[in-house]
């Protein structure tokens, strides 16, 4: 089965994403991908094939919860939310993503300037 | 993930799937709300959104239950894809539920017949003993004596042997229980219940006393006679019941299932006085012991017999010594079954062969209609494998769903099929749907299905997308392939149609031997008084036959010890002027031979007033004993005789018996020779009247106070007695073969009709360019023909030698009967025709221009 083209900068990045989304309030799938799109100017796009089966990870990973709920439209939505596991999950994922980030810009800039 | 967990997949999914469904729907609200129209809207939400499939399925792999749930999923469309195809669900489910009803039925005859012929303890052990001798110039013909009583006596003390038993059938003889009832009757010498591992559930064992002569008569009763007719009276040990007029004691009851057809067992007795005489003893078995082999065992044995018995007469050629010879019971009761079960195996084995090959034209025909769906899964990401899983899941569930209803179809049928089964079975091995077979008839299905369903799901999963639908062929059924099919089908149903063929021929002409009287002409039934003495045994016959000869529409009526379709004679010599004749003897009340319509050739019937001393002979006997004439002359048979009358021979024991020499004496119920049937009463109606049977019964009944009468029965039900074993297999030969038949029809139908489907292009093109209908539809049906042709010719070849098989079954039919063969092959191709042309019709009404248009 041919492997989905992922748009992950690196391993972890949705999963950091939707933590991150989430961590301002619960959202359903649409709303989720919706909200990263806007958050980032819409330079970041979260390919749906991507995220359901990144939200069931998480789901089994019990960093997140669902709940059947309503969406902005009246329409029965899945709606995640964060977990405390997923909170503390969120803070270890950010600070590597800080010193990875920290390490990029290092070997980046020089070549830049 | 627990099993909890799996069991709330379906729920997981479908959640999924609603979630997937409301992020599309509000992606389409989106973009309707940014301008675009409903239908665009919809389409790119969809395109946005990819492979939809496939996110279920890497959402649902996260739940690491994939490869079970798959499974699932796949048993599940399967079911439903199969619904919706009813047509060919139901073609492809009959077809294994037919071929698995016949296997299913045949391995409850193979594990009953041979795997578990003898329902005793490590069967293995059981050796039938006997012993063979020779005389000096005639050693090419050993003579068998069964062992006498001092034999067994030095053999059990031999050692080899931890049981050692003789038996002998007795016949029937009547039970005077509540209701006096004839009984099957066996005698057995001590050790027999032992070696066979049977303690009694009630009362004793035989002892070695019991089977002193002159000791008091005692018996063992059956469970089922002590269920049925004693009411399992717990108190019946010490009762006495009589048995052939004797009072009998019973000393036990037996458990059930011991050899359920005998009802009575006694004590085997021995004359101490004869005790050396070989002979009598009837049939002896042995238990060996564990771990001694069966060579060493008749090397001893044979060491310490005498060469002769204590009446080998002086004068007699010197014996050359006595061999003991020791043979599995087991093994020899399975030889019995081998020829008949080895023949129905073989064409249970045709029928399922053909019945792959139906499957698979099945599947392969009908997977060219899918090429769509399973393009359209292969492009949503479905790999090779997975396609091929899932064909061959679905060639699975068609298997087991034939398989169930197959083993429904043998579960109803059984009794049917054992009912006209050509062999008996002993008592005690009942075919029946064990564990054994059912889990055999799982086996095969699941074979059958793996099997047959892997070349048509290699096949179809060979999907090119890059090739347009239209272009099938290769794909899955080509013309060859399925010619080829037809062929192989073809060839399998001759040697079946065939094999079915010689059988009813053979039938036909066993039951069209002149026998010399007209079965249809009388009707039959016996009658036993219960009261042994002679002078009320003859008052009560004479009285009988002539209230009888006083019913309205009787035209003559007689009695006879040994009827002429009973199956049974009392064999004995007459000698005459120095000649000595195997003679089997008749004892008649006057008016047998009227009855049964014998022509006369010399002299009369015997008539009342001739007294005892009378004989007729029949033409055979006459010949042998007077080639000068017998009319008046004297002979000798037990006691003197002079002949009144010659008669035209007639056969005796059915169609197949022999005319031999035969003498009609006057009855003489001291003079009986083992006869324990009573008479039987022959009656020659004048006209037919409904009530005739009801009237000789209740008269039958009438007379004597205590008798016992059987049914009363047409001469043609008697005589279907006597065919009933060729009649047998006459019967499920035929059905196998139309079953065989049957399916292959239904191959040529299915792969016709789908040639049909696969050409209509190419008919509506020639038909466009103005080819009539006739000449597409002989179009189709010829290239069912060749097919046909050929497998009629393969198949002829291979019955031409395979039908060998059945030759010892065959009467007064060669197994290469030219005109079985003609007729069989006629028609074969005449059904092989209607069965593509029924189909092929089809290819007349294409209309061109629509089949045109398809491209």
């Amino acid at each position: 089965m041919p492997a989905p083209d992922r748009p992950d900068l690196f391993p972890g990045a949705l999963e950091l994403m939707v933590l991150q989304t989430l961590r301002l309030g619960p959202l359903h799938g649409y709303a989720l991908t919706q909200t990263i799109k806007r958050t980032s100017d819409g330079l970041v796009h979260v390919e749906e094939g991507s995220l359901y089966p990144a939200l069931q990870r998480m789901l089994k990973a019990g960093w997140l919860a669902a709940e059947w709920g309503m969406s902005a439209r009246n329409r029965e939505v899945r709606i995640y939310r964060l977990t405390p596991a997923g909170r503390k999950q969120l803070e270890k994922k950010l600070s590597s993503f800080e010193r990875l980030l920290a390490g990029i810009i290092k070997i980046v800039r020089p070549v830049q300037s | 993930m627990s099993w909890f967990r799996w069991f709330h997949r379906e729920n997981d999914e479908r959640q999924l799937r609603k979630e997937v469904e409301a992020h599309l729907a509000e992606r389409v609200d989106d973009l309707r709300e940014g301008g675009l129209s409903d239908a665009e809207a919809r389409r790119q939400a969809r395109r946005e959104f990819g492979n939809a499939v496939l996110h279920l399925e890497d959402s649902r792999q996260v739940w690491h239950w994939r490869w079970l749930d798959d499974m699932r999923r796949d048993v599940r469309y399967s079911a439903s894809t199969l619904a919706r195809r009813p047509g060919f669900s139901a073609v492809a489910i009959l077809t294994v539920a037919l071929a698995t009803g016949v296997s299913t039925a045949l391995f409850s005859v193979i594990d009953a017949a041979i795997l578990r012929p003898l329902p005793f303890p490590r069967p293995e052990e059981i050796v039938g003993a006997s012993i063979e001798t020779r005389r000096e110039g005639f050693e090419d013909r050993p003579l068998h004596p069964s062992p006498s009583p001092s034999d067994m006596r030095r053999w059990r003390n031999a050692g080899v042997f931890s049981a050692l038993a003789a038996w002998n059938s007795r016949g029937e003889g009547v039970l005077e229980g509540p209701v006096p009832e004839r009984a099957r009757v066996r005698d057995v010498s001590e050790e027999y219940f032992q070696l066979h591992g049977v303690v009694p559930r009630l009362g004793r064992d035989f002892t070695a006393a019991d089977t002193i002569a002159g000791a008091p008569a005692v018996m063992i009763l059956s469970h089922a006679y002590w269920q049925a007719r004693l009411g399992a009276d717990p108190d019946v040990v010490g009762r006495t019941i009589r048995y052939d007029g004797t009072p009998t004691q019973v000393v036990g009851v037996l458990p059930a299932g011991v050899h359920p057809d005998v009802t009575v067992w006694r004590p085997m007795r021995v004359d101490p006085a004869r005790a050396d005489n070989r002979g009598s003893s009837g049939t002896v078995f042995g238990r060996l012991r564990p771990g001694l082999h069966r060579e060493d065992a008749e090397r001893l044995l044979s060491s310490i017999t005498p060469v002769g018995d204590a009446r080998s007469p002086t004068g007699e050629a010197q014996r050359l010594g006595a061999r003991v010879r020791l043979a599995s019971v087991q093994d020899e009761t399975v030889a019995t079954y081998s020829t008949t079960v080895g023949i129905l195996a073989a064409a249970v084995s045709l029928i399922v062969l053909i019945a792959c090959v139906n499957l698979a034209g099945l599947l392969l025909a009908r997977g060219a209609t899918r090429h769509p769906e399973l393009a359209i899964r292969v492009s949503l990401g479905a790999g090779r494998l997975r396609l091929i899983r899932q064909l061959l899941i679905e060639s699975l569930v068609i298997c087991l769903a034939g398989c169930a209803a197959g083993v429904l179809l043998a579960g109803l049928s059984l009794d049917g099929l054992l009912a006209i089964l050509p062999m008996r079975l002993p008592a005690s091995a009942v075919p029946s749907l064990s564990p054994g077979v059912l889990s055999a008839a799982v086996g095969l299905a699941l074979t059958t299905g793996l099997v047959v369903g892997l070349v048509p799901a290699v096949r179809l999963s060979r999907v090119d997308l890059a090739r347009p639908p239209a272009s099938r062929s290769g794909l899955s059924l080509s013309r060859r392939a399925g010619q080829a099919l037809i062929a192989g089908e073809v060839a399998m149903a001759v040697v079946l149609v065939l094999a079915a063929g010689l059988m009813i021929r053979s039938f036909s002409r066993l039951t069209s031997v002149d026998l010399g009287f007209d079965p249809d002409a009388v009707i039959a039934f016996n009658v036993l008084p219960l009261e042994r003495e002679p002078s009320p045994q003859r008052r009560y016959y004479s009285e009988l036959l002539d209230a009888i000869r006083a019913l309205p529409g009787v035209g003559a009526a007689g009695a006879v010890d040994y009827f002429a379709l009973s199956g049974t004679f009392a064999g004995t010599v007459a000698s005459a002027d120095g000649r000595t004749v195997a003679m089997s003897r008749r004892q008649i009340l006057p008016g047998y031979l009227e009855a049964m319509g014998v022509r006369t050739r010399q002299g009369r019937f015997p008539v009342p007033a001739d007294g005892g001393r009378v004989a007729v002979l029949n033409e055979s006997a006459a010949k042998a004993l007077f080639p000068n004439g017998a009319l008046g002359q004297q002979f000798t048979m037990g006691g003197p005789f002079s002949v009144v009358g010659v008669v035209a021979d007639f056969t005796h024991g059915g169609p197949s018996g022999r005319r031999s020499a035969e003498a009609y004496v006057p009855f003489d119920p001291a003079a009986v020779i083992g006869m324990t049937a009573g008479m039987t009463v022959v009656v020659r109606p004048a006209r037919w009247t409904a009530s005739l049977g009801d009237m000789l019964r209740q008269t039958a009944e009438g007379i004597g106070p205590r008798v016992l009468v059987d049914p009363v029965r047409p001469g043609r039900e008697w005589f279907g007695d006597r065919v009933a074993t060729p009649r047998h297999r006459t019967v499920l030969l035929g059905l196998l073969g139309a079953l065989g038949l049957s399916l292959t029809l239904v191959g040529i139908f299915s792969v016709t009709a789908f040639a049909v489907a696969r050409r209509t292009q190419e008919i509506g093109v020639r038909m466009a360019f103005g080819a009539r209908p006739g000449a597409a539809v002989w179009h189709v049906v010829r290239d069912a023909i060749v097919p046909v042709g050929l497998g009629l010719a393969a198949g002829l070849a291979v019955a031409f030698f395979a039908t060998r098989v059945i030759a010892s079954f065959l009467f007064e039919t060669t197994p290469t009967d030219p005109v079985t063969f003609v007729t069989g092959a006629v028609m074969l191709l005449a059904a092989a025709l209607l069965a593509a042309w029924l189909p092929a019709r089809r290819a007349a009404r294409i209309d061109p221009v629509v089949a045109l248009r398809a491209e």
